[in-house]
């Protein structure tokens, strides 16, 4: 793919997926930060937990919301400038978020600002503009390093959170974070120039078709049910595994380092799985990949849990984590073209949300009813089972042609 | 198809993010230390290589009182209300003392920000 010019600077594709990375690692990073501020704003505010938890839950719920409308406006605008506003409002959102006293001006800003914020600065915009501005032999490869970027991020912005709070206080953190999360507004530069759609037929195709087109194809309903089942394993497993192993009289040292391990090892499995999705089937990869989460999870409840066994499914699952992001993201591209990826995807992204409010609600209701998350696990072995079979049978070629019967 | 050259396109990128993060990181820990006099439930940072049992020693030493360990043999959340607790421990061979924070609350993977209450 030739460089192309912005004003008077040359972009070449590297600098594409340099400014993908960045916009996906302080999106994710900044993010990875809101749970630090919890114990402080509390105790400062009077605030009670479930207040604060709200807060983050909406802000979930807006993101998931948001998503599809944010790449609707991508794809018709350009992913800079939905990267630039989301940017803008996410750090409104995060800034406000310091100055609040109430309850319901802190679900406005940390809940709905950040989460709309969000949905318009987030690596899921990136993947829609690598759609359209990298060459496609290129594209998996640079979804795989913005997944990584983002979870690189996570790891990244951790202590820098607890720095700021430490050094100036949790209200100056706060604002502190927000001005993090502006650079991203220069960088998305890189990203905002749109390519001309793939093919004549794609340039004439409005939104409202595209979305026929989309929900009339069985292969899109089928990534949509997958996709549904990655975020109940990442939801339930993020927050109600460290109280099943200290469950078992673990300390929550491993805990945390088994969270940790998560984070870590999902930087490499997301960039392998982006460079497998560019050279084999992205469904089979997909299979392949959720069957191994099924077989993890089975392993792990299978056997007696000690700190070696946590730390070694932490290192699996973390492997196995967002690896699912570039090859969902390049099938949703395949079938349908890159012209509204970013709002297709988006789509695909709020199913994902569902099924993590699902996974955290049910682990919650599960421990209550019956004092224990083992029903949970194998719920989610079954998931897996089933998403792998889900992908199987995905037509891995453009709606057009399977509806032409090609 | 992705080659050797884009593979150390990444690994590039990843040094620059890394190095830059851990500039930023040590400017950020010089500003966040607690002064000499300061006391209270603290963060005690150790050489790197020191053996928990060498961090509680060195920090009874400095009349601290262990609260509990943390992800590192060589960090210790320690408490003691007399002033000059930070001075102390630095005395004792503490790189850095730092107010404590809890160190959960983390999120990875992009799912959900909130962690479960610990009771």
């Amino acid at each position: 793919m030739m460089p192309r010019r912005l004003g008077a600077k040359l972009i070449t594709p590297a600098r594409v997926v340099i400014a993908g990375a960045v916009v996906s690692l302080i999106g994710y990073g900044v993010r990875a930060d809101f749970g630090l501020f919890q114990d402080p704003m509390l105790s400062t505010r009077g605030w009670s937990r479930e207040t604060f938890a709200l807060a983050l839950a909406i802000q979930n719920l807006m993101w998931g919301l948001g998503q599809p409308f944010a790449g609707a406006i991508a794809d018709r605008y350009g992913a800079g400038r939905v990267l630039a506003g989301g940017a803008l409002l996410y750090a409104a959102g995060i800034a406000l978020g310091a100055a609040v006293e109430g309850p319901v001006a802190l679900h406005l800003t940390l809940g709905v600002m950040t989460g709309l914020g969000l949905s318009g600065a987030s690596m899921f915009i990136v993947l829609g503009a690598f759609g359209r501005l990298l060459p496609p032999e290129r594209r998996a490869w640079a979804s795989g390093i913005a997944t990584a970027a983002g979870s690189l991020g996570q790891f990244l912005f951790a202590p820098i959170g607890q720095g700021f709070i430490a050094a100036w206080g949790w209200p100056l953190a706060l604002v502190l974070l927000a001005a993090a999360a502006l650079p991203i507004i220069p960088v998305a530069a890189a990203l905002r120039s749109r390519s001309e759609p793939a093919t004549t037929e794609q340039a004439q195709q409005s939104l409202g078709a595209a979305l026929r087109e989309a929900s009339a194809h069985g292969s899109y309903w089928l990534l949509i049910a997958g996709f549904f089942v990655c975020g109940f394993h990442l939801a339930f497993i993020q927050v109600h595994m460290p109280a099943y192993i200290a469950g078992f009289g673990l300390s929550p040292v491993v805990g945390a380092w088994a969270i940790g391990f998560v984070g870590l090892f999902n930087t490499v499995g997301a960039y392998a799985a982006g460079v497998l999705a560019g050279r084999r089937s992205k469904k089979n990869l997909l299979s392949a990949i959720y069957l191994g989460r099924a077989l993890v999870i089975a392993l792990f409840v299978l056997t007696p849990v000690t700190t070696l066994s946590v730390l070694a499914f932490s290192a699996a699952m973390g492997l196995l984590w967002l690896s699912t992001v570039p090859p969902t993201s390049g099938l949703v591209a395949l079938m349908f073209g890159p012209r509204y990826m970013s709002m297709l995807f988006g789509v695909v992204f709020f199913s994902h949300q569902i099924g993590a409010f699902i996974g955290v609600w049910l682990g919650g209701w599960a421990y209550d009813a019956f004092g224990s998350y083992t029903l949970v696990w194998w719920i989610s072995v079954g998931l897996g089972v089933a998403s792998a079979a889900v992908h199987w049978p995905i037509a891995e070629r453009p709606a057009r042609l399977v509806a032409q019967g090609a | 198809m992705p080659d050797g050259a884009d593979h150390r396109f990444a690994l590039k990128l990843l040094a620059w993010v890394v190095g830059i993060w851990l500039l930023g990181m040590a400017l950020l820990f010089e500003a966040a230390a607690l002064p000499p006099e300061a006391s209270g439930t603290v963060i005690a940072v150790f050489p790197i290589g020191t053996e928990t049992a060498q961090s509680v020693a060195a920090s009874a030493a400095a009349g601290a009182k262990l609260v509990s360990p943390s992800w590192f043999e060589n960090v210790l959340v320690v408490a003691d209300e007399a002033p000059g607790l930070a001075g102390r421990l630095k005395d004792q061979g503490a790189h850095a003392v730092f107010e404590n924070m809890s160190f959960a609350g983390f999120s990875f993977a992009g799912c959900i920000g909130a962690r479960l209450p610990e009771n």
